[in-house]
């Protein structure tokens, strides 16, 4: 085989008189951390719960999100983490390869809490967000049209993760996660560019990660919707101040609209007909794209770069003389390669497709009515959990340390 | 309970189905997986020394004494274009002067590799497979492993040798059970 | 007051530690930056340095000194970076606290309510109007992407075509002096080629060079060949072919018989796999072959080369990446207008035919055999040529009109390398650990086979006269009667035999291993030594025969012209 195999006992071992062999003591592997994270986890959303729920308290909330990033950042280094797990998910469900049950807990468990009570993953227990969330500076609302704009980026990235770890090319997500050097220590990461770019965004913008790029938020944006329990910024009746409206840098607060006059219902109406009309295009034009974007990924997949290398009869390369030393039938290769193509392929139209859907559902909730009620209420599927509004809410009840607030 | 809540629930539970699913599936695997080469596909690229997010690389190379022939002139010790069998950085192939060689009786010598020095570069791998017995080969230390859940160097190894191994068993020698 | 005060030296000492913060991660991250390249760099020059002649002492000194100052630099980095850590940490965990303490300690500042809030009408016409444009942007990029990418693709696939089939007409220089596709005379190809030595052991029918007058040498020039190689020479009348190659190119060398200037190299280098091969064989085994207006050259890399007598590459093709132990090394056999060539690999066994023109297969057929290293042979009865072929399994037969198998004879063993010889409607063949046996060409009938006698592994059999004669790599010479098969005789010299002997002017010409050439003649009593001129150069290459002259290649590469050392 190669000549690694071939080279075995090319000179005898000895017979020596007195030296005996050293033994060859390999180190065990460090304590498996994944279902104590898992525990931790659990632990963590019931942290979140209370602090946002019952305490109703930011102040709480930081220090939890303090709490999360010693834990889950440093002492465990943030890997793996259940943003990444969504690719480990796509690739048991596609491949069929060994998923640790730790692996799931950590996937499912905060996804069950969005479904009853909202985000609290992200306050807190995830380390990435923990750390966007503790970043000083200045965080600027963006305008909501601009938001909820990128934050189709992150529909987009899960569709991307998706199809790239089912076709076999690897874990995108984890190869490109920004904050991964920080918990890692590393100076020797590839992208080490994405982290200094997010950490500078990170002081005007509050979470862009979790917002625009983070796959599983989407997931648990999903799971949210329809979630039982809502957080409300106030018990008492909102008086529409709009404070906590401007204090959400998350864009995260639905506003009570007026009604509406008869001129803007009819533009409504006309675009509401236009959207309608044009689902087939937009589906047609999102599956083609999709399927045309196919031959960018390629040379990302190993089977088929290789093929091409091969085929190119380039310059002698490390691949193509592994593969050489491999003595895999070319036959096989391109099979494998052929899968790879057809894989992406399908895979990517079908993402197109659904971002299609997407962005249409999305634009077509606008079109929904806003809330009847006269009040500020908080988008579940959007909030992070950060407790900013009850803060700015002059409602609110009294903290010890403004005593003269209410009055 | 009124229709949002109907609706409710029956969203919920399709969303959790699959879950139930991939439980199921689960069942088998139950311990964790770490990321190991197979030092039958490694061609020795220098990789593990540039693309792990550790420096130095997690990856070290291990020394297989039960198949090592104690030659006088190792060929993972010394260059192939050593014009002396002496210990001047010129003749040696370890960049880092990592590997350690104790003489022991004529004419065999013992070579350890010193591990807080190796840097995985794979040079002496390659010279020991080359012209030797091959009893140096690179692995992943677990020790030093952050077991990320990609692992860089597999992403960008040439010869696809890194896979994953079950965690009762996290090391791949030639011989299975040669080593404790 | 005092609040605000507070308030003031926090945010003050959370600038501070912020504005810290960046700027170490920015030395940091550029310290990262700036050494990792050219600590790559640093081992790569190392690795260079070392290949070179260390024996200089000054090369000595330069490697020493590189070589610490990258261990210094390496673990420096390392250490420097640890504390970088440290320090970043710490004032990260220092502004948290101070973010924290504000928090804590500072009454929030009051906000007023902002006078305009935008209208969620607006909201949707805008986030409309950005879906919009966005998609028309994404529509642009990815096809303009996507264009990009199939153009590239095209181009390497017409390169691709180029180098596989018959070359691109506008590129290819326009093969002007040849005609193009000229049918040839196979019979009338075969006699011409007598007179010059066109292949692997001379000719197909017996060669009609004159012998040396006398078997005294001197060297008229003596050439190195650039590239090493184990196929042997071949010539046309004035100009000396040869074959070489390693890993990285694969050449084809014309050398000018009168004066050893090396007159043009035609180099491939295309090969898309390089399979490994053992030194012994190397990666120019097969000996070249040529006819009146072209030369053809194999390598062990699959890549068949045909260019003109001046050096013009007409075709090339590349034939399924050889993989076999030792490495491919069969070489090619002429037959007028088609090229023969047994293609035995580890996996499959096919027997080619390529047009001469073109390159093109005429017909493939596929041998179910067994690996060999053997070249065919041929015998041409009237207008019908057999080929023959010997492999680990199979002796075989086929039609060189259509390829079409005629007969078979199975119970070869062994590795074969030696090639069969042809005679009077006959294939003689021996190679141990196979067989020794004759096959009527006709329906594969054994004429004799004699399992007793030693066979050689290397150099193949010739026939003289009554006697077929092995000559094997311990220095043994075997005769055998060409009818019955008996062992006539056994002689022994002083050196094993690599290089095939050939037969011309009714007497053997053979080399040794030990660079005795020796001119032999055989009858049934026996072998005769009539002369022996002693090179003094280890020789595996067949002898080739220029006017009365001899060409040798020697094992180190060496291009020798003999010629008749006069009185």
């Amino acid at each position: 085989m190669t000549t690694f195999f071939l080279a075995q006992a090319r000179f005898p071992a000895p017979e020596f008189e007195t030296y005996r062999l050293p033994e060859l003591v390999m180190e065990e592997a460090v304590f498996d951390s994944s279902l104590l994270r898992a525990g931790l986890l659990l632990l963590f959303l019931f942290g979140s719960g209370y602090c946002f729920y019952r305490r109703r308290s930011r102040k709480a909330l930081l220090l939890l999100h303090l709490l999360g990033l010693a834990v889950f950042g440093f002492l465990l280094h943030a890997c793996p983490c259940p943003v990444g797990i969504v690719q480990n998910i796509a690739e048991a469900a596609a491949t069929g390869a060994p998923l640790p049950l730790a692996y799931l807990l950590l996937f499912t468990l905060p996804l069950l809490c969005a479904l009853f009570c909202g985000r609290l993953f992200c306050a807190g227990a995830c380390p990435l967000g923990a750390l966007q969330e503790l970043m000083p500076g200045k965080k600027f609302r963006l305008p909501p049209a601009l938001d909820r704009f990128f934050r189709l980026g992150a529909v987009l990235v899960l569709l991307l993760v998706l199809v790239c770890t089912v076709a076999g090319i690897g874990f995108p997500l984890c190869r490109l996660d920004p904050y991964l050097p920080i918990f890692l220590r590393s100076f020797n990461h590839p992208y080490l560019w994405l982290t200094v770019v997010f950490l500078l965004l990170g002081l005007l913008l509050s979470r862009p990660f979790c917002r625009y790029i983070c796959p599983y938020g989407v997931l648990l944006r999903l799971f949210s919707l329809l979630a039982w329990k809502k957080p409300v910024i106030t018990t008492h009746d909102c008086i529409n101040c709009r404070l906590c409206q401007q204090s959400c840098p998350n864009n995260a607060i639905i506003a009570p609209e007026s009604a509406a006059s008869p001129a803007q219902r009819k533009r409504g109406l006309r675009r509401l007909e236009l959207l309608l009309a044009s689902i087939p295009l937009a589906l047609a034009l999102g599956g083609f794209l999709g399927y045309a974007a196919a031959p960018l990924l390629y040379p990302l997949h190993r089977a088929i770069s290789l093929e091409q290398k091969l085929q190119q009869r380039a310059e002698p390369e490390l691949a193509v003389e592994a593969f050489e030393k491999s003595q895999q039938p070319v036959t096989e290769l391109s099979a494998a390669a052929d899968r790879g193509r057809r894989v992406i392929r399908t895979g990517l139209t079908l993402s197109g497709l659904l971002f299609a859907a997407w962005v249409l559902a999305e634009l077509l909730a606008q079109a929904r009515r806003r809330p009847e009620e006269d009040i500020h209420c908080i988008d579940q599927t959007l909030c992070l959990c950060c407790g900013r509004c009850y803060q700015a809410c002059p409602l609110e009840k009294p903290r010890p340390s403004q005593p003269d607030r209410r009055t | 309970m009124n229709r949002r809540n109907f609706l409710q629930s029956i969203f919920a539970v399709l969303l959790a189905a699959p879950f139930a699913l991939l439980f199921r599936r689960t069942k088998s695997a139950l311990p964790g997986t770490l990321w190991q080469i197979d030092p039958s596909k490694c061609i020795q690229c220098g990789q593990c020394a540039r693309a792990c997010i550790l420096r130095p690389s997690a990856v070290k190379c291990v020394h297989q004494y039960a198949a090592c022939g104690y030659c006088l002139f190792c060929s993972g010790y010394y260059h192939d274009q050593r014009h002396k069998f002496d210990t001047a950085a010129e003749n040696l192939r370890c960049p880092v002067d990592a590997i350690e060689r104790t003489y022991i009786e004529d004419p065999y010598f013992e070579y350890k590799i010193n591990e807080d020095k190796c840097i995985a570069c794979g040079k002496c791998v390659k010279g020991c497979a080359e012209f030797g017995n091959g009893s140096l080969f690179l692995q992943v230390r677990h020790n030093l492993c952050k077991n990320c859940n990609q692992c860089h160097i597999a992403a960008v190894c040439p010869a696809g040798a890194f896979v994953r191994v079950p965690a009762s068993r996290p090391y791949i020698f030639k011989h299975a059970g040669e080593a404790k | 007051m005092k609040d605000d005060a507070v308030k003031s030296c926090l945010h003050f000492g959370q600038w501070v530690t912020l504005a810290f913060l960046l700027v170490l991660g920015a030395l940091l991250a550029h310290d990262a930056w700036r050494r990792t390249q050219p600590l790559d760099l640093a081992l790569q020059r190392l690795d260079q340095l070392k290949a070179g002649n260390l024996e200089a002492p000054a090369l000595q000194q330069t490697v020493r000194e590189l070589d610490y100052v990258y261990r210094a630099t390496y673990f420096q980095t390392q250490d420097r970076q640890a504390y970088g850590f440290l320090l970043l940490g710490s004032a990260f965990l220092l502004l948290c606290l101070l973010t924290g303490m504000e928090h804590f300690f500072c009454r929030p500042r009051l906000h007023t309510p902002e006078a305009h809030a935008a209208s969620a009408e607006d909201e949707r016409q805008q986030l409309l109007l950005l879906v919009l444009l966005a998609s028309l942007v994404l529509t642009a990029a990815i096809l303009i992407l996507q264009h990009r990418t199939a153009a590239q693709n095209a181009d390497t696939a017409a390169d691709t075509a180029a180098l596989d089939g018959a070359p691109d007409p506008a590129s290819a220089p326009a093969p002007a002096p040849v005609p193009a596709a000229a049918p040839i005379d196979i019979q009338a190809a075969l006699l011409a080629g007598t007179e010059h030595w066109p292949q692997f052991r001379g000719s197909l029918l017996p060669n009609r060079n004159p012998l040396p007058a006398r078997w005294q040498f001197q060297r008229k020039w003596q050439q190195r060949i650039p590239l090493e190689g184990y196929s042997s020479p071949v010539i046309w009348d004035d100009r000396i072919f040869v074959s070489g190659g390693n890993k990285s190119e694969r050449v084809l060398f014309c050398y000018a018989a009168e004066s050893g200037e090396l007159l043009w190299r035609l180099a491939s280098s295309a090969a898309p796999l390089v399979p490994e091969v053992t030194a012994d064989t190397g990666y120019a085994a097969p000996t070249p072959c040529l006819d009146r207006e072209r030369v053809y050259a194999v390598f062990a890399t699959g890549e068949v080369l045909c260019c003109t007598h001046t050096g013009e590459l007409l075709w090339q093709r590349q034939l399924p990446p050889p993989q076999i132990l030792y490495g491919y090394a069969s070489s090619p056999l002429l037959l007028g207008d088609r090229l023969i060539l047994q293609y035995d690999l580890e996996e499959t066994q096919t027997l080619y035919a390529l047009d001469v023109h073109s390159g093109k297969s005429l017909w493939e057929t596929r041998r179910e055999s067994t690996p060999s290293w053997s070249s065919p042979s041929a015998f041409c009865q009237d207008d019908k040529i057999t080929i023959f072929t010997a492999g680990n399994k199979f002796a075989e037969a086929f039609a060189a009109d259509t390829g079409q198998a005629l007969w078979r004879f199975d119970g070869l063993g062994g590795e074969v390398a030696t090639s069969a010889v042809a005679g009077d409607g006959q294939f003689f063949f021996s190679n141990t650990g196979a067989i020794t046996a004759s096959f009527a060409a006709a329906d594969g009938q054994i004429g004799f086979r004699n399992d007793n006698t030693p066979a050689p592994d290397v150099a193949s059999p010739l026939l003289l006269g009554e006697v077929f004669l092995l000559f094997d790599s311990g220095g043994l010479a075997i005769g055998l009667d060409r009818r019955t098969g008996e062992e006539l005789f056994e002689a022994s010299f002083s050196d094993g035999f690599y290089a095939s002997p050939v037969a011309v002017g009714g007497k053997i010409v053979a080399v040794n291993l030990s660079g005795e050439l020796l001119l032999l003649s055989a009858s049934r009593e026996g072998i005769i030594t009539e002369g022996k001129y002693d090179l003094g150069n280890k020789v595996v290459a067949v002898p080739a025969f220029h006017r009365g002259n001899l060409v040798m290649r020697t094992f180190d590469n060496d291009l020798l012209y003999l010629e008749t050392q006069n009185q």
